[in-house]
C-alpha cells in the first residue's frame, strides 16, 4: 500500500518534471546561448583594450600628472565603521600616495570599536568647528565633530552618529570635501602608491567628458605589506579566499575592461572610485537607502547626465591600479556580502527602471540594463531552476528504477556534457584572466600562487559557484519581501605585515610591466 | 550535425583553448623570469663601465667598439635612459655615439612607422635626448593619427625647451586632433621662461582656449610682466573662461596692480565662479585695500562668495584674523565657517611652530 503510493508520487512528480524540461528546455539552451555570447564579446574586447593599454603604459606620461600643476586635487573619502584593526594602515598608506593634491577624508560612523582613538593617538588629531556648507547633501546620523591632524598632514576625521548605511558616511565625507574630485575608498583597502595618478589621468585627458573612474579592486588576504603599501602580492591561503581572487580578477580585467571599452560601464565599485565633484552633489550624493549604493550612484550620474545635460559623458574604467582589499573568509560572511550585493543590484534596477530598454539612455538602458536584470539579478533564478530540473530528472530516472518504471526523462549523457560545457566556459573566463593577468601585470610572482590560482579556477566549479548563486537569489528575495536589509559585521584582521617591518624599512615596490 | 555532436566539438575545443591558455602562461611566465635575469646580467655588467665614462673630465666610449652586438643593445638603451640625466660633454659624447651608431637615424625613421607604438616609443626617446636636430620629427607627430602618439609627441617637445616649440603646442589644442589642454599645459612648462614671450603672443590667439591656456601658463611662470595683458584679458575677453583663468593668474602673479581691476569686475551679476576666482587672488596678492574689499566681500548674499572670502582672509596674518575673529563674535551664518577657519590656521601654526623645533633640534 505505501510502495503503490509512493510510486503514484513519484509519477505525479515525473509528470511535472517532465512538463517543466519540455518548457523550459529551449528557453534555458537560448539563455545559456545568448549569455555566453555576450561573455565571449566582452571578452574579447577586454583583451583588444587591455592589449591596447598596457602597450601604451610605458608611455602613458603618469609622472607628468603628478609634475604638473594643474592637476586637479582628490578628496579621499573613507567611511569607517569598526575598524580598529587597520584604520591606522590604510590611513598611513593613504597619506602617503603618491599625488600633488590631495585630502584624506575619514568619515567614523558612530563605531563601538575604538577606531577614532587609533587616529586620534596616531595623527595627534585636534577639533575645529564643523560649518556644513548650504548646498550639502542631507545626512541621516548628525555629524558630531570635526578633527584636524596637528601634524600638518592633510588628514580630516569628520565623527558622526551611525545613519544605518556606508552611503551615509561617504555623504558626510562629501560635503566636508573642497576638491574637484571626491575618490570612495573603503577603510579596509590598501591603495598601490601610483594608484591616484592613474585613475585621475582620464580626467585630465579627456576633462570635459570623463565624469568617473574606477579601477582594479582584488583581494589582499595573503600579501605582505610594509609601511601601508602591499610589497609582495600573494594569493590569499585558504580557499575561500583563493576562488574569490579568482572572481575578483575575472570580473575586473575581464568583465569591467570589457564594459568600458564598449563604454557601457554600469558599476564602479565603491572600494575604490573617482567622481567629479560637482556631478555627485548634483545627482544629491549616495543613496542611503540602497545597500548598492556604489552601482547606484553610476547609474544616478548616467540618469543625470542623460537628462539634464545632454552631451557626451565617460564613465572609464583603468585595468592598473589596484585597491587591495580584505575579501571575506568565512562562508557566512561572504553569504551575507553576496546577498546584500544581489539585492543592491535589484534596488538599483528598480530604482532606474525607467532607463530600462529607453532608447534616451543609449547602450545603458536598451543594453546594459537589460543584460544585469536578465543574466545577472535573475541569473540565479534559471541556473537554479536548472540545476534541480537536472538533478530531478536524474534523480526520478534513478527511482523509476526501483519500480520498473523507465522516468528517465534527461538524456544522461547530454546532461553530463552540457554541464560540462557550461563549466568547461567559466572555467575557460577564468583561465583567460589569469593568462591576461600574467601577461600584463605579473603579480603572483611564485609559481606555488600561480599554480593554486589556477586550481582556483577549476574549484570555483565545483559547489562554489552553485553557492553564490544560492545566495543572490536569497538576495533577490529578500528584495522582494522587502526584508531590512542591513550591512552585517565582517570581522577585520588587518594585513599581514612584512617580517622586514621590524628589523629595517625596504622600499619594494610591484613592477607592473 | 547533432546537439551531442556540437557539445562534443564545444567540449574539445575548450579544452584546447583551456591548454593553449594554460601553456601560454607558463611560456611567459618561465621566458620573462629567464630573459630579465639574463638581462640585468649584462646591465650589471655594463652600467657601471658607462657611468664611470661619463663622470669622467674628458669621457670617451671608443671601448665599445670591442663589444658585442647584444652587448650594444643594451649599451643603446642605457645611453637613451642616461640622456636626460646627464650635460655638457658627458651629454655629447653619448649623442656622438648614438649618432655614429645610426640610432638617433633608426629612432627617427621610426617616428614613421606603421606601429603606434613604435611611432610613440620613438618620440618619447627623442623628447628624453633633448637633441635639437629632431624636435621636428617631434613636432610632426603632433599631427599623427593616433591620439595616443600626438600626446606623447606633445610631452615630448616641451622637453626640448625651445621657443619654437611653443606655437606648435599652441596650434595642436584645437582642431580635429586637438590635444588635451593638460598634457600642452606641462610641456609648456618644460620649455622654460623662453616661452614667456610666445605665450604673449597667444593671448591675441582666436581660440579661446589657446588664451585661456595662455593665460594659466603666464601666471604659473610668475611672469610680472605680462600684468596689464592678463588685466586687459579679466576685463575685456568675450570669453568668460579666459576671464576666470586671468583672474586666477593675478592671484599667482601677486601683483598689487591687480586688485583694483578684480575688485572692479566683479559686480553682483558677474558669474559665480569669476566672483570666486577673484576673491581668491585678492587674497592671494593681499595688502591693506585687499583686506577692505574682502571683509566686506565675506557678507556677501552668495554663500560661496562669502565662504571663499573667509578662507582668503584667513590666510592673511594677524589682520585677516582680527576680522575673522569679529564675524565669528556675531551670529551670521558665515561666523561658523569664520570660526572653523581660525581653529585650521591655528593649528597649521602651531604644527609649523613644532617642525621647526624639531628640525631646530635635530
Amino acid at each position: 500500500m505505501t510502495a503503490s503510493w509512493i510510486e503514484t508520487a513519484l509519477t505525479g512528480a515525473h509528470d511535472l518534471v517532465e512538463l517543466s524540461i519540455e518548457t523550459f528546455e529551449w528557453f534555458i539552451i537560448t539563455y545559456f546561448l545568448t549569455l555566453n555570447t555576450i561573455y565571449l564579446v566582452l571578452t574579447i574586447l577586454a583583451i583588444v583594450g587591455f592589449t591596447k593599454h598596457i602597450r601604451r603604459i610605458s608611455h602613458a606620461g603618469h609622472d607628468d600628472v603628478f609634475a604638473n600643476p594643474l592637476t586637479p586635487g582628490v578628496s579621499i573619502v573613507v567611511p569607517a565603521h569598526n575598524e580598529e584593526a587597520g584604520i591606522v594602515d590604510s590611513v598611513r598608506a593613504m597619506l602617503s600616495l603618491k599625488y600633488p593634491k590631495f585630502e584624506v577624508i575619514v568619515v567614523e560612523d558612530g563605531s563601538k570599536d575604538s577606531t577614532f582613538e587609533q587616529l586620534q593617538n596616531h595623527f595627534d588629531l585636534a577639533e575645529i568647528p564643523y560649518a556644513p556648507a548650504e548646498n550639502s547633501i542631507p545626512t541621516v546620523g548628525p555629524v558630531q565633530s570635526m578633527h584636524l591632524a596637528r601634524s600638518g598632514e592633510p588628514l580630516i576625521v569628520v565623527r558622526k552618529a551611525n545613519g544605518g548605511s556606508r552611503a551615509d558616511a561617504s555623504n558626510a565625507g562629501i560635503n566636508v570635501s573642497t576638491m574637484p574630485l571626491v575618490c570612495m575608498v573603503d577603510a579596509d583597502s590598501l591603495l598601490d602608491p601610483e594608484a591616484l595618478l592613474r585613475v585621475v589621468k582620464p580626467f585630465m585627458d579627456d576633462p570635459k567628458n570623463v565624469v568617473a573612474t574606477g579601477g582594479v579592486i582584488l583581494p589582499g588576504n595573503g600579501c605582505v605589506v610594509d609601511e601601508g603599501h602591499v610589497v609582495e602580492s600573494r594569493i590569499p591561503k585558504g580557499w575561500l579566499a583563493r576562488i574569490q581572487f579568482v572572481e575578483y580578477l575575472r570580473s575586473f580585467l575581464l568583465g569591467r575592461t570589457g564594459w568600458s571599452t564598449l563604454k557601457s560601464l554600469l558599476v564602479i565599485s565603491g572600494a575604490f572610485g573617482l567622481f567629479r565633484r560637482d556631478i555627485v552633489m548634483a545627482v544629491g550624493g549616495m543613496d542611503t537607502n540602497s545597500v548598492g549604493e556604489d552601482a547606484e550612484l553610476v547609474a544616478s550620474i548616467h540618469h543625470y547626465m542623460r537628462d539634464r545635460k545632454n552631451r557626451d559623458y565617460r564613465v572609464v574604467f583603468v585595468a592598473e591600479p589596484v585597491c587591495w582589499t580584505e575579501s571575506p573568509t568565512d562562508i557566512k560572511v561572504l553569504a551575507r556580502q553576496r546577498k546584500r550585493w544581489s539585492r543592491g543590484l535589484a534596488e538599483v534596477l528598480w530604482k532606474h527602471r525607467k532607463m530600462m530598454f529607453n532608447p534616451k539612455y543609449g547602450r545603458i538602458g536598451m543594453f546594459v540594463m537589460p543584460y544585469y536584470l536578465f543574466f545577472e539579478l535573475l541569473g540565479p533564478v534559471v541556473e537554479l531552476i536548472g540545476f534541480a530540473t537536472v538533478t530531478a530528472g536524474v534523480a526520478l530516472g534513478l527511482l523509476g528504477g526501483l519500480f520498473d518504471q523507465n522516468w528517465w526523462l534527461i538524456d544522461q549523457k547530454f546532461a553530463v556534457m552540457f554541464g560540462l560545457v557550461a563549466v568547461g566556459y567559466s572555467v575557460v573566463l577564468s583561465v583567460a584572466s589569469l593568462t591576461a593577468e600574467e601577461f600584463s601585470f605579473h603579480r603572483l610572482r611564485s609559481w606555488r600562487d600561480f599554480g593554486a590560482a589556477m586550481a582556483a579556477a577549476l574549484l570555483e566549479n565545483l559547489g562554489y559557484r552553485q553557492l553564490h548563486a544560492y545566495w543572490r537569489l536569497k538576495g533577490l528575495v529578500s528584495w522582494l519581501i522587502q526584508r531590512d536589509s542591513k550591512w552585517g559585521a565582517m570581522p577585520r584582521t588587518g594585513f599581514k605585515k612584512s617580517d622586514k617591518t621590524v628589523a629595517k624599512t625596504t622600499k619594494v615596490t610591484l613592477n607592473v610591466s | 550535425m547533432t546537439a551531442g555532436g556540437i557539445l562534443v566539438a564545444a567540449l574539445l575545443t575548450m579544452a584546447v583553448i583551456l591548454l593553449g591558455l594554460t601553456f601560454a602562461a607558463m611560456v611567459r611566465r618561465t621566458s620573462r623570469d629567464l630573459l630579465a635575469s639574463l638581462r640585468n646580467k649584462r646591465e650589471a655588467r655594463i652600467r657601471p663601465m658607462l657611468l664611470s665614462v661619463v663622470t669622467d673630465d674628458e669621457p670617451d666610449l671608443s671601448f665599445l667598439r670591442t663589444f658585442s652586438k647584444k652587448d650594444l643593445r643594451i649599451v643603446e638603451s642605457l645611453i637613451w635612459g642616461l640622456l636626460s640625466k646627464v650635460r655638457g660633454s658627458s651629454k655629447q659624447v653619448l649623442v656622438k655615439w648614438l649618432v655614429e651608431s645610426g640610432a638617433i637615424g633608426r629612432v627617427c625613421e621610426q617616428t614613421k612607422s606603421r606601429s603606434r607604438v613604435k611611432r610613440a616609443r620613438s618620440v618619447e626617446l627623442l623628447g628624453s635626448s633633448g637633441i635639437a636636430e629632431t624636435a621636428s620629427f617631434v613636432a610632426d607627430c603632433l599631427h599623427d593619427s593616433d591620439k595616443e602618439v600626438r600626446s606623447v609627441a606633445a610631452r615630448a617637445l616641451g622637453k626640448f625647451s625651445e621657443k619654437e616649440a611653443v606655437v606648435h603646442l599652441l596650434s595642436a589644442l584645437t582642431g580635429p586632433k586637438a590635444i588635451p589642454r593638460s598634457i600642452i599645459s606641462m610641456s609648456l612648462l618644460h620649455v622654460g621662461p623662453q616661452a614667456i614671450e610666445p605665450l604673449m603672443d597667444g593671448l591675441l590667439n582666436r581660440s579661446a582656449l589657446v588664451r585661456s591656456v595662455c593665460v594659466d601658463m603666464l601666471g604659473i611662470y610668475g611672469a610680472v610682466k605680462a600684468t596689464d595683458r592678463l588685466i586687459g584679458c579679466l576685463q575685456l575677453d568675450p570669453s568668460m573662461k579666459v576671464r576666470v583663468s586671468a583672474a586666477g593668474a593675478l592671484g599667482r602673479l601677486g601683483s598689487p596692480k591687480g586688485v583694483e581691476p578684480l575688485v572692479r569686475c566683479i559686480t553682483v551679476n558677474a558669474p559665480r565662479k569669476l566672483r570666486v576666482a577673484a576673491v581668491a587672488s585678492i587674497g592671494q596678492i593681499g595688502g591693506k585695500q585687499a583686506i577692505s574689499w574682502l571683509n566686506s566681500a565675506m557678507l556677501d548674499v552668495d554663500s560661496v562668495v562669502s565662504a571663499a572670502a573667509v578662507e582668503a582672509l584667513s590666510k592673511m596674518g594677524d589682520e585677516g584674523c582680527i576680522i575673522l575673529t569679529e564675524l565669528s563674535t556675531m551670529d551670521l551664518p558665515q561666523s561658523l565657517i569664520a570660526n572653523q577657519w581660525l581653529s585650521r590656521r591655528e593649528i597649521n601654526l602651531s604644527s609649523r611652530k613644532r617642525s621647526s623645533r624639531e628640525m631646530a633640534g635635530a
